[in-house]
């Protein structure tokens, strides 16, 4: 049985604690102390057991951390891959975002709101196409913007200018008014135009 | 949730809370992990164990005071992943390489822990301690807490105090180890 000296010896060791000095007196110890050597190799043992608890609880929390987080993971695109995948996923994140929408014209469509801000809302959502028209906005009217997948309502304000990319759409929604066309895109209106260049 | 981890904070935050690194990294890198093992003749399960040996890893390196990031988190991760990854394909075949898709460095993600019967026999001793002396030696010994945070959250009266505490409870560990080997 080691005495208590001897015993932090071994414990300061593993630590990484030793003088030069007390380093020398270890190795001593070591090669003239059976039983030291035997308490060093039981130490070492030890710690390596302990150690492997600690990882195992660890990969234990790790699991219920990932469970936690599959949710909000980010999805990864490699680097170069850009292209058509960030096409694809435009594509669907318009898709989506057409889809909600859609989703809320029914519901205006089923309870209508009578006010010329949703009347003018109502008239401006539509789909996408690559060509690009500009309108100047009139009056002040209330827009729907969805970001991710939550939606918010923002005032837009006379002297704005939104962006719409369908000519055939805004023909009609425009057809024979006045009107502002208002944008719903992905992230924050840009801007709101009215109708100068629609023939 | 927080923005994105920096890599001047990423050591230190690992050291005081690192469920919420741990969380933050699942969710900023774990697809890319998953997308590296995939496109390498791995699935899913494979790059579940992958990301969380490297997050083991990532925990140890961080318990060194010295710890600091020489390159960013993500080339740290990526690497890291890579090198376990690359280490068990070798396993099925020496020649195997791999494709990339990120940046990477010479990160050593050696397996910290032996694993031979012995140490097997104390991991199993460590079962048949009482709660609290699994632990101190737990947090003593592999979270590298100091006496001051282990008697802070355990509830002893100090430092000292904590300190007998773990003597105690390391050498209830050995005497059944050195029961279970007689």
């Amino acid at each position: 049985m080691l005495n208590e000296e001897q015993q932090q010896l071994i414990e300061r060791f593993f630590a990484g604690e030793l003088s030069a000095a007390e380093l020398q007196q270890f190795k001593e110890l070591l090669g003239a102390d059976a039983a030291f050597k035997a308490e060093v190799e039981l130490q070492r043992t030890v710690l390596s057991g302990i150690q492997k608890h600690g990882a195992n609880q660890m990969r234990d929390e790790l699991k219920q951390i990932k469970a936690e987080m599959q949710g909000q993971m980010q999805q990864y695109t490699p680097p170069g891959k850009g292209g058509w995948g960030k096409a694809f996923k435009w594509f669907f994140g318009v898709g989506s975002i057409a889809a909600l929408v859609s989703a809320l014209l029914i519901y205006l469509d089923k309870f209508p709101v009578k006010s010329p801000a949703i009347e003018n809302l109502y008239r401006g959502l539509h789909s996408y196409d690559t060509t690009l028209q500009q309108f100047t906005i009139t009056d002040t009217i209330y827009h729907v913007d969805t970001v991710y997948h939550t939606i918010h309502t923002k005032k837009v304000l006379p002297g704005d200018t939104i962006t719409t990319y369908n000519v055939k759409e805004t023909r009609r929604i425009l057809q024979g008014t006045t009107d502002t066309l208002v944008e719903v895109k992905r992230d924050t209106v840009r801007k709101v135009y009215r109708n100068r260049n629609i023939q | 949730m927080s923005a994105n981890l920096t890599e001047a904070e990423l050591p230190q935050m690992l050291r005081n809370d690192y469920r919420a690194a741990f969380k933050l990294l699942y969710r900023d890198y774990y697809r890319m992990v998953e997308y590296f093992v995939s496109k390498n003749s791995g699935n899913s399960a494979d790059a579940e164990d992958i990301f969380q040996e490297a997050m083991i890893v990532l925990y140890n390196y961080s318990r060194e005071s010295s710890f600091t990031l020489s390159c960013s988190i993500k080339t740290y991760i990526y690497s890291v992943c890579r090198n376990l990854w690359l280490k068990q394909l070798r396993k099925r075949d020496r020649q195997v390489t791999v494709k990339d898709f990120e940046t990477f460095e010479s990160i050593g993600a050696e397996e910290y822990t032996e694993d031979n019967e012995q140490v097997n026999l104390v991991t199993n001793a460590m079962q048949q301690l009482g709660e609290g002396c699994r632990k101190i030696l737990t947090l003593f010994y592999y979270h590298k807490k100091n006496m001051e945070e282990i008697a802070a959250e355990m509830g002893y009266t100090n430092a000292d105090n904590a300190k007998n505490q773990k003597y105690k409870c390391l050498q209830h560990l050995k005497t059944k180890l050195t029961t279970t080997n007689a």
